[in-house]
């Protein structure tokens, strides 16, 4: 009887408030003044390699059980990666924004990691012979092997002339083998030359063939690198007793240096000092007694790498800081006598150079049986072109790599650039891309802003290549540790390799730095932040109050819908890596 | 069957006799007893309905008022700061129309503490858009509890049912507990009206036009509106099955007396015994007791008292800044009759002192006494408030 009182239910015309549809009606997107949007960035690492590795994407793909994609992405803008993942000084490390949050990634280590585990077929896809235009790349150092390899990749026809029996340059007949094994340096340029680069080697351009031989050739880039050791006694010494470093280095066995009694004097504080000093030592099999480093460097400010300089100490080699040599005579014994200053180095503050300067009047005489020279190296001058324009031992160029001379380009150490391997191999990928727009008529400076990374002079060639995915990157876009949300990760110690003993390694040539086991790999890789780079965490997805962020699977990249996103923000604090970022609705 | 009883078993007894499928509490002196007691019938696998505990008043309310939503009937009791806690919520459930019955232990407010009786608690919810019932004793706190349920049903709003603090919770009284059979022949099973459905995916309770909130504001008024009406029917229903009805208000002796007393609670009990009394000694006295609070009985309050010549109310309550909540509101429905009656207010029995015999004689020989009632309320009966 009662119920017959009860409301009858409606939902049209409810008696509580209820939906009589979806929200769908509500465009809450009207409310939107800014909108999200997805393109990847550069991250700080990537800022900060001369060659502009994309590392954090390289590191997405080797997380994802990739190996191969990995080493892919390495191979597209560098052709060295075995090499780079045991010498380079790793610039990426120092700038990581990991190290603002604990300790830098070991990015070298990954490198090498990549490179010791990924195979790819870099042939494929790629264009190769294709242009019927050839080009001479003369030196095999890193900036020549790096110029030959990108070059081949657009399609030209390269050849590949070296003075040398074989290839390498440098990281041959420069750095010893317990930093750099030949089997490793041999591997990256064995993958180069699978691309169909032809190889003259023992090839001494200037002399045979003459230069005259090379216009032949549509385009030519000098990477002849710096061959002579600087001698500041040159013409005064008063016996054999001095050579220099890149003599030694070049063939270590060939001075008769074993007899561990003969005191050697090594004069410089650069890396090649410490690569003779540290050679000479395992010739001697560990008796690094009368093995001494001088330098007019205070330690601190030596230019070696600190972690060579550190092995070497390590090693028992003796390090003199803060003299410099003035004077030089021989002793009745055989051998010479070095006269020596206080010195420190100071930078000329009107040229930014480096200059050694006396301090005080306090003096010292060292003698020794023989003096290995490491201050600096010289071009080659007497086997280029006459007339091409060099000043101060460097190969003049424009900003577009030209010489001075018709289509000849040059690059690395001979063109000024900075002495390291990873800026040898920058040179020669800017050298390559400067030839190919030169023989394209096209303008170097626009296609450089077009590729160009960050804020430093590095370029993309995946960036040149892979024009659909063009519009998903904001190459000049670096992310900062700010842009980090670091809610996300938590801390964690950076994994270390192993290294032989002091003891155990000096004896003999074997490589000194191992590389990360598999296990503390993959814990180093799960420490990186990936910054500026979409690895599908979908945070953006799982935030987004209004359920408007899709996953755009042509594009493999996300959108939002305009219908219903409002702008709020969300996404872009969520993005643990600096992907999303607010624009303002009508700019 | 009939059993010895305290006023929180009896209403405990009613709660189960309704078969509730969710009861969701949270303990408070003086009324955790029906919580315990609720608590022991489910560890002895006899409740039939499932028990919450959650972790305070506001999240009891919370949960029964989403269980309701669900569509199953639903329970639960609270006191004081407990209600105090959930006021929130009982505008939320009075909104969603969701028919939850409660007990509420009628407990003096803090600060200062207290645990003994008082109604301010439960009269400060007035505007909830809650149902509620006062009760006399035990067996009509169990009574008001099935009844609540059919009512709330009915009209699609929540009940409370208030006990008065240790007079009726602590109290042992006879109670005729009903079989279920007959319980479950005068409450069926909870069909709701409409409930949270996954297979139709709704929004409810969402952010709504002025317009659209106007109207649900005047449904509820009218649904509180029918309630008389339902009350009504519902308690004769359950006077034929059961022998037992309250009716909106209790009216004893009232037709022809000169003076009538108004009050509600346990007092309205010490006032019956009293009116008896005087009646013997040929004093023409009656006694009105307000059952129904919400819904105000306006029009059953005026048939029964318009003939009086004076009026007295006793309030176990004190509005600051106004007088006794329940004079308030008898005032408020004799205003405009074509004869005006005084009425004199008293307060009496605030933080649970007794209201005895002696206190109820005093306030009809002042009323006899007064020629008009002073401002403000009297509460300076000697012996009182002590």
């Amino acid at each position: 009887m009662s119920m017959k009182y009860r409301p009858a239910w409606d939902p049209e015309n409810p008696f509580v408030a209820v939906s009589s549809g979806t929200t769908h009606i509500f465009k809450t997107g009207t409310q939107r003044s800014e909108k999200p949007v997805f393109v990847n960035k550069t991250a700080s690492c990537r800022n900060a390699c001369p060659i502009g590795i994309n590392i954090p994407l390289a590191i997405h793909k080797a997380s994802s059980g990739d190996m191969d994609g990995a080493l892919g992405v390495y191979l597209e803008e560098n052709p060295l990666p075995g090499v780079c993942g045991r010498v380079c000084y790793h610039p990426c490390e120092k700038e990581c924004n990991r190290a603002l949050f604990d300790e830098p990634i070991n990015l070298r280590s990954f490198e090498r990691f990549v490179s010791d585990h990924g195979r790819v077929d870099i042939r494929k896809g790629l264009p190769l012979g294709t242009r019927k235009k050839s080009i001479a790349v003369v030196g095999s150092g890193p900036a020549g092997l790096s110029a030959a390899y990108h070059l081949a990749r657009i399609g030209y026809l390269v050849t590949l002339l070296e003075a040398q029996s074989e290839l390498g340059g440098m990281l041959r007949y420069g750095i010893p083998p317990y930093r750099l094994p030949k089997s490793i340096l041999d591997k990256d340029i064995q993958r180069i030359l699978s691309l169909g680069v032809t190889v003259r080697t023992a090839t001494k351009v200037g002399r045979d063939p003459a230069w005259e031989a090379l216009k032949l050739y549509d385009a030519v880039f000098l990477a002849v690198g710096l061959q002579v050791g600087k001698n500041p006694f040159a013409g005064k010494e008063p016996n054999d007793s001095i050579l220099t470093g890149t003599e030694f280095l070049r063939d270590p066995q060939r001075w008769s240096l074993e007899d561990e009694n003969q005191r050697v004097l090594v004069i410089g504080g650069g890396n090649v000092a410490i690569d003779v000093a540290r050679t000479l030592l395992r010739l001697r099999r560990g008796q690094g007694r009368n093995i001494t480093v001088l330098c007019p460097e205070q330690r601190e400010l030596m230019p070696a790498i600190p972690e060579e300089i550190a092995e070497a100490l390590e090693e028992g080699i003796s390090i003199i800081n803060g003299w410099a040599p003035h004077g030089i005579r021989p002793t009745d014994s055989g051998g010479i006598s070095l006269d020596l200053f206080r010195a420190e180095v100071k930078r000329d503050t009107a040229t930014g150079n480096l200059r050694i300067v006396k301090v005080g009047e306090e003096a010292r005489r060292v003698p020794a049986e023989r003096v290995i020279l490491a201050v600096g190296q010289g071009l080659d001058a007497g086997v280029l072109p006459r007339e091409l324009e060099i000043k101060r031992d460097k190969i003049l160029t424009n900003a577009s790599k030209a010489t001075s001379l018709p289509s000849i380009f040059a690059g690395g150490d001979a063109a000024g650039e900075k002495a390291f391997v990873a800026d040898a191999i920058a040179s020669g990928k800017k050298g390559a891309l400067a030839i190919h727009l030169y023989l394209e008529g096209a303008v170097f400076d626009d296609e450089l802003r077009d590729h160009q990374i960050g804020q430093s002079g590095s370029l993309s060639f995946q960036h040149f290549f892979e024009k659909a995915d063009q519009p998903l990157y904001d190459l000049r876009n670096v992310v900062t540790f700010e842009q980090i949300n670091t809610l996300f990760f938590s801390k964690k110690a950076r994994a270390l390799p192993g290294k032989l003993a002091p003891d155990d390694r000096k004896k003999a040539f074997e490589e000194v730095t191992g590389g990360l086991g598999a296990e503390s790999m993959e814990m180093e890789w799960g420490r990186c932040f990936r910054c500026g780079t979409c690895i599908d965490c979908e945070n953006c997805i799982d935030f987004c109050p209004d359920m408007s962020i899709l996953k755009d699977m042509k594009a493999g990249s996300y959108i939002f819908n305009p219908d219903y996103c409002k702008g709020c923000g969300m996404c872009a604090v969520a993005c643990p890596r600096q992907v999303i970022s607010m624009k303002a609705e009508h700019a | 069957m009939r059993m010895f009883l305290k006023g929180n078993d009896a209403a405990a007894y009613g709660a189960r006799l309704a078969r509730p499928k969710v009861i969701a509490a949270y303990p408070i002196t003086p009324q955790s007893p029906i919580y315990e007691r609720l608590s022991e019938w489910d560890g002895q696998g006899i409740l039939g309905a499932r028990m919450m505990r959650v972790e305070s008043e506001h999240s009891a309310m919370a949960a029964c008022i989403s269980a309701s939503l669900t569509g199953v009937r639903t329970f639960t009791a609270t006191a004081s700061q407990g209600l105090a806690l959930m006021h929130e919520l009982l505008h939320f459930a009075s909104g969603m129309r969701v028919p939850i019955v409660m007990v509420n232990v009628n407990r003096a407010m803090a600060a200062p503490w207290s645990f003994w009786s008082e109604q301010t608690d439960s009269l400060s919810q007035r505007d909830t858009g809650w149902l509620q019932f006062y009760v006399a004793d035990n067996q009509e706190a169990l009574d008001t509890v099935i009844q609540a349920f059919k009512i709330s049903e009915t009209v699609l709003l929540p009940s409370m049912v208030v006990l008065e603090a240790f007079y009726i919770s602590h109290f042992m009284e006879p109670v005729d507990v009903p079989d279920q059979e007959k319980v479950d022949a005068f409450l069926s099973e909870y069909e709701p009206a409409f409930r949270l459905d996954t297979k139709s995916p709704r929004s409810f309770c969402q952010t709504v036009s002025q317009a659209q909130y106007a109207q649900f504001r005047i449904q509820r008024y009218e649904a509180m509106r029918q309630a008389l009406k339902v009350t009504q029917i519902v308690d004769q229903e359950y006077g034929e099955m059961f022998g037992r009805r309250y009716g909106l208000i209790e009216s004893h002796r009232a037709e022809d007396a000169e003076i009538i007393l108004v009050t509600a609670g346990t007092i309205g009990g010490t006032t019956r015994v009293v009116i008896d009394e005087l009646r013997a000694m040929g004093k023409k006295v009656g006694m009105v007791r307000i059952r129904v609070f919400r819904p105000f009985p306006k029009e059953s309050l005026v048939r029964t008292l318009h003939h009086a010549k004076k009026i007295a109310i006793i309030d176990r309550n004190l509005s600051p800044g106004q007088e006794g909540i329940f004079s308030e509101e008898l005032k408020s429905c004799l205003y405009g009759l074509v004869r005006d009656v005084p009425v004199f207010s008293y307060v009496l029995g605030l933080g649970g002192t007794n209201v005895s015999p002696a206190h109820i004689r005093s306030v009809i020989e002042m009323t006899e006494r007064l020629k008009t009632p002073p401002t403000g309320p009297i509460y300076d009966i000697e012996g009182a408030h002590a």
